[in-house]
Formats: C-alpha cells, structure tokens, sequence
C-alpha cells in the first residue's frame, strides 16, 4: 500500500513541487506587497512613530559606520591595486583615478555598503521582530490597536532608507581616499590621480549611487521585516527568517542593482 | 496627537446581557480543525472560565473574540459588534475596551516594566507624564509589582512577567478581559494572587471576563459559569455546580483524572 502510494505520488511529485514552489513564491510576494502597501499609507498619510524611527536610524545608521568604513576603504584600495596595476601596463596610469572613482560611486560603494547593511541590519530586524511574532508580542501590539507595520515596519523602512545613502558617502570618501593612497603607492602621483577623478567622475555618478542606496535601503528593511512578522515556530523559526532575510536581501539587492544601472547609465 | 489617542471606548451597548456571543465557529488550519461549530456566550460582570485539554481550540477561541484570528464561518459579536466584519479602525476601537492577558505575558522585550504596562496610556489616551506615571504605580501595586518599574522583562520570572502582562491589559479599564492560560507554569501561591485579582477586579470594577485554562483549582475558584471544551466544541456549559454534575463522559473523564492527578501530587 506505501509502494503503490509512493509510486503515484512520485509521478506528480515534481509537477506539485513545481507548482506548490510557485505558488509559495507568488503569495509571498503578494502578502509583501500588502505590508509594503500599508507603510506606503501611513507615510502618505504623515503617521510617523518619529520616536522608534530616530531609533532605528541610530541602530542602522549610526552604529554600522565602523564596518562600513572598513568595507569602503578596502574596496577603494582594492580597485585601485587592480587598475593601477592593469593600466599601468598599457601605459593607461592617467585613467587609474577616474576609474576607480567611478567605480566606488557608481557600484562598490552602494552595493558593498547594501550588502553589509544586510547582514548586520537585515538579519537584526529579522531577528528581532521574529522574536515578537513567535513570543505573541505582534499579537500583543494588535491587541492594544497598535498596527504592527506602522509601529515596527514603517520606521525601519524609512531610517534604511535614510540611512542608506549616507552610508554610501562615508564609503564614497574612505574608498577615494583608499584608492588615492594605493594609487599613489603604486607609483601614481597624486596631481594625476586628482586631475583623472575629475574628468571622469560627474556628479550624477555619486547622485545615483545615492539614490540606488535608497533603493537598497528599502529592500534590505522590507525583508527583514516581512522575514521577521511571518516567522513561525519559536527559534528555530527565528533562525531560518533571520538567514533568509539576509540571502533574500542580498540577491534582490544585485538583481536590482543591474535594473537601476539600465535605467540611470 | 495620534488618531488614535481620541477614540474613547463607546459605552458598551447589546440588547440582553451579554458581552460576547459566539455563534457556530468553525476554523481551520490546513488539515487541522481548530473550532468545529463552537457557541457560547458571555454575559456582562461574570467570569466565564472555558476549559479543556490542550490543544481544543481555547486560545484559537480567544483569538477569534479580538478579531486576531477570522472564522471560516460563524460570527463572535463583542458588544454587540460583529468583530469578523469590522474595519482595520472599527477594530482598533473595539480592541480598545478589550483587555488580554497573554499566555506568555507578551510583554515587549525592548521596553521596561513601566514602558510596557504605560504602552496603551501613551498610544491611546492623552495624558501628561506624571499622570502615566501615577497610573503605572497604581497599576504595577495592583498586581504586587511595585518598585520593578525600572528593570526589563528579561529580569522578571514568569509569574512577574504575568503580573506585569495583566497590569498592561488592564492600563485603559477595559469592561471585558481575556485571559489565555493566567495560572500556567505559576507556583500555587502566585497562582492564588492572580486567582484573587480576577475575582477582585469583577466584585469592584464590574469587569466581565473570559478565563481559558486547563488548571481546575483555578477554574473552580474564579467561575461564575464554566465551559467545557473538547476537540473545538462545546462539550458542556453551566455554573460550576452543574458543571461537577455533568453525567456527559468527556466531561467526568476531564474531571477526574485531573481530580486523581491533584490527589497525587
């Protein structure tokens, strides 16, 4: 009876998987559109929890600039080690400086800042509203008609989204500087270095840096938060929305990082 | 300042006498059925104790009276309103009148003693400081917790994090409690504090209640009228005289090992 059982299901089960993985994926994303939809309403309509949002933007913001100092700076170096290096060899040292610079504005430095501010600020909202969800503590804040996305989501998504940007520009100026100082180690002298970051680098380059931050900023809240509400399960639970906000955070985090670079390059 | 802070609990208003009226609920969960046809009413200034073995449907009751969980069919009126039907705001209302007393306190980890039990003050009336604080102080002595203010929920015991968790439902004199589980995991004499205040809250204030437990000592205690439960339905009703004489088998079998698991310990 159990081999005959299995034998039919093992004939549908790769359809039903398919399907059932499918369908997973898509309410998902349809129940984070619904809380994205209602933070949209209560920022539109000016309800903001100024208290836990200055909160949230000391914890996100203020407490993640030593790594992102770190992370930005080795980058700048990095990129300027590599480039010195190639360019120097087809006698290209006068673009080092411009290459690097719009490297760090355009890409390493909002994405490499995103995907820190992942691991440490996603994975902590997940973590931490998880807890409240498996501990009855979203339930508590319902009960006493306090809307769990107004009061939790709302705040986290607006100080990441604040957050974000600024960040970028402390990596923007550690990961310049870090460049200049291998550049110049290298053999560059710093006149040309300075003299190629201004040909190359606009203003728009490191404007849209920023606004790719917001965006990253948006999606690492989102699903740190949407991760932690739905966690079930005490914590074991916990673990699994925590790892997964941070995976989840970190694809959706590239995948829109090409989108917005079709749009704005 | 918020909306919120202005919605006053509208004077409870139903034609008879009773607080909550649950008709015909049916929920499930995927393949498990939580409540299947459950009925009951609660009338105003009693304690209505409901029990039953783990895992009949009792919490999952509570959840549907504060619209926190909805029925698949059935309606719960509370205060004459129908609490599947209401609106986000209507619902926000209702759940202001309604105080619950979660199974784990559900305080909120982040906040202190008098954060937690000022959290509905702050969000829902408009008071001055001192008078919150007063109003804590008040609250906190009612249920024995006077002086621990200061510490977080993580430094209290379970039976303190209860106390705590009733002095926050009580914060905006709410006419109707819930209780999920008071007595649970508590020693018999914090058991017998919270027992006392149940009592005390109805003989002063008039409060109505809803006590779900599985401990009898207490259900006897505090009963005006007492309900049974098995597998999401109503197995047997009454005052608890009529309850010890119930010829019903569940209801002699519930009693009795419970009686010899007294006796033994």
């Amino acid at each position: 009876m159990r081999g005959n059982s299995r034998e039919t299901r093992g004939s549908q089960s790769l359809v039903a998987a398919l399907g059932g993985a499918v369908l997973h994926g898509l309410s998902e994303l349809g129940r984070a559109a619904l809380m994205l939809a209602a933070a949209l309403r209560w920022v539109l309509r000016g309800r903001l929890e100024i208290r836990e949002t200055v909160v949230q933007i000391n914890r996100i913001g203020i407490e993640s600039v030593p790594v992102v100092l770190i992370t930005g700076a080795f980058s700048g170096m990095v990129l300027a080690f590599q480039t010195a290096r190639q360019l120097a060899d087809f006698g290209g040292q006068g673009f080092v400086g411009g290459l690097v610079g719009l490297s760090i504005a355009r890409e390493a430095a909002p994405v490499f800042t995103a995907i820190t501010a992942a691991g440490r600020v996603g994975a902590g909202m997940a973590a931490e509203i998880g807890t409240m969800a498996v501990t009855e503590q979203i339930d508590a804040l319902r009960v006493l008609a306090t809307d769990p996305v107004r009061y939790l989501v709302v705040p986290r998504l607006v100080a990441a989204a604040l957050a974000l940007p600024i960040l970028t520009v402390f990596a923007n100026v550690v990961g310049g500087a870090g460049g200049y100082a291998v550049a110049t180690a290298a053999g560059i002298s710093g006149g040309a270095f300075m003299s190629s970051v201004q040909r190359f680098l606009w203003p728009y380059d490191i404007v849209v840096g920023l606004i790719k931050a917001v965006f990253f900023g948006l999606i690492i809240a989102s699903v740190g938060c949407y991760r932690g509400l739905h966690a079930t399960g005490g914590a074991d639970g916990v673990g699994r929305a925590t790892t997964g906000a941070v995976v989840v955070a970190i694809v959706l985090i590239l995948v829109f990082n090409y989108f917005l670079d079709l749009i704005f390059f | 300042m918020d909306e919120e802070t202005v919605i006053e609990p509208h004077p409870p208003s139903t034609p008879d006498d009773a607080v909550i009226v649950a008709s015909d609920l049916w929920k499930s969960f995927g393949p498990t059925v939580a409540l299947a046809g459950f009925s009951l009413e609660v009338r105003r200034g009693e304690i209505q104790v409901i029990m039953g073995p783990s895992g009949c449907g009792k919490s999952v009751l509570l959840k549907h009276l504060v619209g926190l969980v909805k029925p698949d069919r059935g309606e719960v009126l509370v205060f004459g309103q129908p609490v599947h039907a209401l609106s986000d705001h209507e619902l926000d209302a209702l759940r202001i009148q309604i105080g619950v007393v979660f199974q784990s306190a559900a305080l909120f980890d982040s906040l202190t003693v008098a954060q937690n039990v000022a959290f509905p003050l702050r969000r829902h009336r408009n008071l001055p400081k001192e008078e919150i604080a007063r109003r804590v102080r008040e609250l906190l002595s009612l249920v024995e917790m006077a002086g621990t203010e200061d510490l977080m929920p993580a430094a209290l015991s379970g039976g303190m994090r209860k106390r705590v968790g009733i002095a926050r439902a009580l914060a905006l004199n709410p006419p109707l409690i819930l209780y999920d589980e008071p007595t649970s995991g508590l020693d018999p004499l914090t058991a017998h504090t919270v027992d006392n205040l149940v009592l005390r809250l109805r003989a002063e204030l008039g409060v109505s209640s809803v006590v779900v437990t599985h401990s009898l000592d207490s259900a006897f205690r505090v009963a005006d009228r007492l309900a049974v439960m098995d597998s999401g339905r109503l197995t047997a009703s009454g005052t608890p005289q009529e309850i010890l004489a119930s010829t019903d088998p569940f209801v002699r079998r519930f009693l009795d090992t419970r009686a010899i698991e007294v006796r033994a310990s």
